[in-house]
């Protein structure tokens, strides 16, 4: 907002909040002064028609009293009293009209007697009529007085005194007085307006409000029996003998006006004389009026000369403040000069001032300026000499980074394209890389390992579910124990809680013989498992299968060669004894099979017992015992004393003995030498089985572990074998971490060692078990 | 001669056929009184029957649904009154979980069926039963 618009405005509102007050004082103040005039003015009216009225009735009583005290007259009631005729009645008649007619006002004058009853009237068919019970009768025997009446509805008034003859009341005097001047005084409205009126009213028996004469607004008149406690209150008022002043009340319309009250004292008359207020204060109305439309003239004026006002005072502002742009633009010429002796004036003319400083500075800086860019051309010659000389380092530098960055390039270019996930990570676990491969398996997405541990990314846990914390990570004990993990199993976290198994490589990155990171690689083989869980129920459902029908050849077999089935010759024994050989050797192929099945999958279990190896040794040694003697071979065996027992895998110990000896058995030529020594040595127990055989053609050596090979002088000697043996053996070898090699000279005889670890065989959990 | 009296009674359950022939007539021929099962069911209905059965010759896969690890379980219960019959398993099905199972419940020994004759089965047979085998 502008400070003009500003100044303006506080103005305007300023004198429109001081011109709101003025008017609604005013307002105020002269609805009081209007109401008090009002209300003093029908006061003085409403005691002027009372003192009228009273005035009125008691002229009336004075003629009545006039009538009753006539000396002729009392002469003859007294005549007729003593002895009345219809003679003396007729006279008593006539002097009664002739009354009656010297006042204008009365209608009918009668005489009551004492008994209550008329006995002359100007009207004769008033004579005999009794009136004992009414006021004007009761009252009139002692004293003169006006009463009005209440005839259901109709309503009169009358005058009353007593004939006294000889200072007794012989009869009452009663005159009907005509309301017509009553009528007059009471609704004469000069100078009233249009609502003002007088309203009277008086009291009959019965206790009720009756108004003898008609008011202004009868026909809005609300029947006494619907009125409210608050309406007519003023006649109410005035009935009790108050004379007051109501400022504002409810009248018989239960409309609100200002009325003043007065009691008739003679005739017991309530007399209230009242305005509308909306007419009484109909004037002040228009006083509002028009004072509204001189506000607005006034405001419109104001606001003029506010702006006017204003406009004085913001013009230097403007000035100053355009001179100031121009300056700041640059032009440092220009002068404000704003004339005034103000203290915008005062601010222009030091504004101007400091436009001429600048200009003054500024050359000076100008002249610095100068000096010390030739100064610094000066040493800029020196340094491009030095630049050149750093820029050759620089390009050495360069040549270098280069070559860490192909290098670096490649490195991640190779780790992102391995399917397998790979996570590279810092000694604390912050995560240095992350390949494409493992951000799809983890299903992160485009995740931002900026400052991420691998714990925050990655959860692991074990087989049962149980979380592996940061310190027992295959990451983190490869940090503790400097050597890398391969193949482990375990279970991943994906990002949406999912998990999956997976096989796990951690290596140690080493930078100058220091651990700096490690490097893991792992695989999803969930569908690795489910394959081989499938292959492995093939095999054993297969297995079975094909053992049953070569247990009934072997059984049939049996029966015939036992006789069973009846005597057989030597040849029919011989060649049963062909089919009974082969069926055996079928029976040991799929036993050999299905455990080369389970071996290769890696997932078989071993669960080592203490166990004695000489002890398992020698039972093996008992069973091949027959073999022994039937080629008769020399059987020799060395344990060495210190052996102790250690955790091994029975079934897993036994199948190595049973393979080697076996083999050692199977391959030396009658009378020949057979070997077997257990002893410890530095990497644990030693297993050595040394025969004197047919050894094995160096050129066949190679291939002497592969499934199912067999050499030519193996099959030449002896048509069994499954060429399953050695690479059973060498399988599990290899999985309880040992180690298996030979020597062997052909026809000299083969030499097999068996290296167990020290430890023994570690549990290694799975589902699969040898036969 | 073995007078009928005195012969045991062998109850051979296997679902093969062939296998079930071979059995019974080594073992009639040695000397025992054979009756055969190809069902646990079955089996079951000759011992409540009242046969007087001396031995079980049991193989593991049969016809239906039950297996002789069921057999096994309801002969060898607690308060069975065939519980000190003796039970022989004879099966291919050689994993040691099922091995150990059938030795748990009571079997008096397991044999892979490929790798035996009939001929050690049935003398281990006569040496529990302590009946007189017929040796050829």
């Amino acid at each position: 907002m502008k400070i003009r618009n500003k100044i303006t405005t506080i103005f305007i509102v300023q004198f429109a909040i001081g011109l709101i007050a003025v008017g609604l004082w005013m307002g105020h103040s002269a609805t009081g002064v209007i109401n008090k005039n009002v209300s003093n003015q029908l006061a003085s009216v409403a005691q002027a028609r009372a003192s009228h009225l009273n005035t009125y009735f008691e002229q009336n009583i004075e003629r009545l009293r006039l009538i009753t005290s006539r000396t002729v007259l009392k002469q003859r009631i007294g005549e007729y009293l003593q002895a009345p005729s219809a003679e003396k009645q007729a006279v008593l008649d006539s002097m009664l009209n002739d009354s009656k007619n010297s006042v204008k006002e009365y209608e009918r004058v009668s005489m009551v007697g004492l008994d209550g009853k008329a006995f002359a009237s100007t009207n004769d068919e008033y004579i005999g009529k009794d009136v004992g019970d009414y006021d004007f009768f009761l009252k009139g025997l002692e004293t003169e007085g006006v009463y009005f009446v209440d005839y259901d509805g109709v309503w009169e008034l009358f005058a009353s005194g007593p004939v006294v003859i000889d200072g007794k009341t012989v009869a009452v005097g009663v005159a009907i007085v005509s309301l017509d001047t009553l009528k007059s005084i009471v609704q004469d409205r000069t100078g009233f307006g249009k609502t003002g009126e007088v309203i009277t009213a008086f009291q009959n028996a019965q206790g009720e409000r009756v108004y003898p004469i008609e008011r202004l607004f009868e026909n809005d008149a609300i029947p006494i029996a619907q009125q409210s406690e608050q309406t007519a209150l003023p006649i109410k008022e005035a009935l009790t003998g108050q004379s007051s002043i109501f400022t504002n009340v409810l009248d018989y319309r239960n409309k609100s006006v200002i009325a003043a009250t007065q009691y008739v004292t003679i005739a017991r008359l309530g007399l209230v004389a009242k305005m509308d207020i909306s007419e009484a204060l109909a004037e002040m109305y228009q006083l509002e009026f028009y004072f509204f439309i001189i506000g607005i003239i006034l405001l419109i004026l104001f606001y003029f000369l506010s702006y006017f006002l204003a406009r004085s005072i913001t013009n230097p502002i403007v000035k100053l403040q355009t001179g100031a742009k121009i300056v700041g633009s640059g032009d440092l010429e220009y002068k404000v000069a704003v004339d005034s002796k103000d203290e915008v004036g005062e601010l222009s003319r030091e504004f101007d001032q400091m436009t001429v400083q600048i200009k003054k500075s500024r050359a000076e800086i100008d002249q610095k300026v100068k000096k010390q860019t030739q100064e610094i051309i000066a040493k800029q010659t020196d340094m491009a000499d030095q630049q050149k000389a750093i820029l050759n380092i620089l390009e050495d530098i360069d040549d270098e980074k280069r070559n860490i960055a192909e290098a670096r390039a490649k490195d991640e270019a190779i780790l992102s394209s391995i399917g397998d996930g790979v996570i590279v990570a810092d000694k604390l676990g912050g995560i240095l890389f992350i390949n494409h491969a493992a951000l799809d398996i983890l299903k992160l997405g485009n995740v931002d390992i900026t400052n991420k541990k691998v714990t925050d990314l990655v959860e692991m846990e074990k087989e049962d579910g149980t979380k592996i914390a940061f310190g027992d990570r295959p990451m983190t004990r490869v940090i503790e124990n400097k050597k890398p993990i391969y193949g482990m199993l375990y279970y991943y976290l994906r990002s949406d809680k999912t998990k999956f198994p997976a096989s796990v490589t951690v290596a140690p990155v080493y930078l100058d013989k220091e651990i700096i990171g490690v490097i893991e690689v792992f695989r999803d083989v969930s569908r690795e498992r489910d394959i081989d869980k499938a292959k492995s129920e093939f095999v054993s459902l297969a297995s079975h299968q094909l053992r049953t029908p070569l247990s009934t050849i072997n059984w049939y077999t049996e029966m015939l060669l036992n006789g069973d089935a009846g005597p057989m010759n030597e040849e029919q024994k011989k060649f049963l004894d062909e089919i009974y050989h082969g069926n055996q050797r079928m029976v040991a192929l799929v036993s050999a099979l299905l455990n080369v099945s389970r071996l290769e999958l890696g997932t078989f279990a071993i669960e080592p017992e203490e166990k004695s190896i000489t002890e398992i040794a020698d039972i093996v040694i008992k069973e091949l015992q027959p073999q022994i003697k039937t080629k008769n071979l020399k059987f020799e065996n060395y344990y060495s004393k210190d052996l102790k027992s250690m955790p091994l895998d029975p079934k897993l110990t036994d199948m190595i003995f049973l393979n080697l000896l076996s083999n050692a058995v199977k391959y030396t030529p009658e009378g020949g030498q057979v070997k077997l020594s257990i002893e410890t040595n530095r990497a644990g127990v030693l297993i050595t089985v040394i025969d004197t055989g047919y050894g094995i053609p160096q050129e066949q050596q190679k291939h002497i572990f592969t499934k199912l090979f067999r050499t030519d002088n193996a099959r030449e000697h002896d048509a069994d074998g499954t060429g399953l043996g050695l690479y059973i053996i060498k399988l599990i070898v290899d999985n309880i971490g040992g180690k298996i090699w030979f020597e062997s000279v052909e026809d000299k005889g083969t030499t097999f060692f068996v290296q167990i670890p020290p430890n023994g065989m570690k549990q290694k959990s799975g589902n699969k078990h040898l036969d | 001669m073995i007078s009928t009296l005195d012969k045991k009674v062998i109850l051979v359950v296997e679902d093969e056929r062939a296998l079930s022939d071979a059995i019974k007539a080594k073992l009639t021929k040695t000397g025992f009184d054979v009756v055969t099962a190809r069902a646990v069911t079955q089996a079951l209905q000759y011992l409540v029957e009242g046969v007087a059965i001396d031995a079980i010759w049991l193989d593991h896969y049969l016809l239906g649904k039950e297996n002789g690890l069921d057999l096994i379980a309801q002969v060898k219960e607690d308060g069975s009154k065939w519980k000190n019959v003796p039970i022989f398993v004879v099966s291919n099905t050689v994993s040691p979980e099922k091995v150990q199972s059938y030795l748990r419940l009571g079997a008096n020994k397991y044999y892979t069926k490929s790798n035996f004759k009939l001929e050690e089965i049935i003398n281990d047979i006569c040496a529990t039963l302590k009946g007189i085998c017929h040796k050829d």
